[in-house]
């Protein structure tokens, strides 16, 4: 939530200079996102610290994925240059 | 799990990076900043051989990752580690901080240039020393993420990235890109120490895993990588979302130098 938050804080300060474009929402969508992540790994870490509350932590909770992690990552790899080519650059 | 035996490289490659580090700090120490403010691309080819050198890289920490099988061996018992997590949400932190002050930098482009505008300038100023930063970067991160493993699916997807790459390359060599004029930000107010920041924090992941390695390999401990891997390998998902990161900076730093049209253009033509 304060990734969020400040997130939007940086685009409202950009806000008054000009309307937001498709760049600032990318931008922004892209710090959410991260910061979402970010938010997951120290619940992670906090979740690890002591085995009652390890059943808190979220990542080997959603760690079912069909894919084997080379594949993984070769598709996100791909994902990314299309994006970065078409909505990104 | 014996690291120590390859001590004497490990010390190498820290040399040379030191010393990649250090000419790259210079060189932004040294850099004329109002370069940035008007800058036109020197070769109409560079930003696609960045690219293609920050793709080739990926594949090639990959490749380069059969070599290092000697401190990896393939168990399922190690999933991650406490201070690993600590140091991804470390990272993702400084990630969203940094797009914190990109997001405020697009608002402010004429005071406060983006990030972006930083790397494009030093892309299209000093190509030599960005595609020796975006290798050794997207080497480290190809080893890290795209870890190789003994399925054959595995090696099937390393082939069609090789055939994708010297398809680039042919396409490049046969029919450069027309010169273009980049579509490049006009921001102005660049800072100085802005430049001595980027270039720290693209060599501090390559510099710190060396120095845990050259440290590991002292102590009978695994390679930075070999957890990275495991971690990798546990949360493909994760992996996935990484990979889609990596994609998007080739393509938003390098590509966005001449723009989507300019790059849709040059693909058409390829095909």
């Amino acid at each position: 939530v304060a990734g969020i938050v400040a997130v939007e804080a940086g685009l409202a300060l950009g806000e008054h200079n000009r309307t937001i474009g498709p760049g600032e929402m990318v931008s922004g969508a892209f710090g959410i996102t991260v910061f979402l992540f970010s938010a997951v790994a120290w619940i992670n870490v906090w979740a690890s610290r002591s085995p009652t509350r390890r059943y808190l932590s979220i990542l080997p909770v959603v760690g079912w994925w069909p894919f084997p992690p080379d594949i993984s990552v070769a598709f996100g790899v791909l994902i990314g240059l299309v994006f970065g080519v078409l909505y990104w650059t | 799990l014996d690291l120590s035996r390859h001590r004497p490289l490990l010390w190498l490659v820290l040399g040379l990076l030191v010393s990649a580090f250090g000419v790259a700090e210079f060189a932004s120490l040294s850099a004329n900043v109002g370069y940035c403010d008007k800058y036109e691309l020197k070769g109409p080819s560079d930003p696609y051989w960045l690219a293609l050198i920050g793709i080739g890289g990926f594949v090639a920490g990959r490749i380069l990752g059969h070599a290092r099988s000697w401190d990896h061996p393939n168990h399922s018992g190690v999933r991650t580690h406490p201070w690993l997590q600590i140091l991804l949400a470390m990272l993702l932190t400084l990630a969203g901080g940094a797009l914190l002050y990109e997001s405020h930098g697009l608002g402010h482009w004429e005071v406060a240039p983006p990030i972006t505008s930083y790397i494009r300038c030093a892309a299209a100023g000093q190509v030599a020393l960005t595609a020796i930063a975006a290798g050794v970067l997207f080497i480290l991160l190809g080893g890290w993420l795209w870890r190789p493993t003994a399925s054959a699916a595995a090696g099937w997807v390393t082939l069609a990235a090789v055939l994708i790459l010297a398809a680039l390359v042919a396409g490049l060599v046969i029919s450069p890109p027309t010169s273009t004029t980049a579509a490049l930000s006009g921001a102005r107010g660049y800072w100085r120490w802005s430049f001595v920041l980027v270039s720290a924090f693209v060599f501090c992941f390559p510099l710190a895993a060396v120095i845990a390695d050259v440290w590991s390999s002292g102590h009978h401990r695994w390679a930075v990588g070999h957890y990275v891997n495991e971690f990798v390998r546990t949360y493909p998902w994760f992996a996935l979302c990484l990979g889609i990161v990596v994609g998007a900076m080739i393509a938003h730093f390098f590509l966005g130098l001449v723009g989507r049209d300019a790059v849709l253009s040059f693909l058409g033509r390829l095909i």
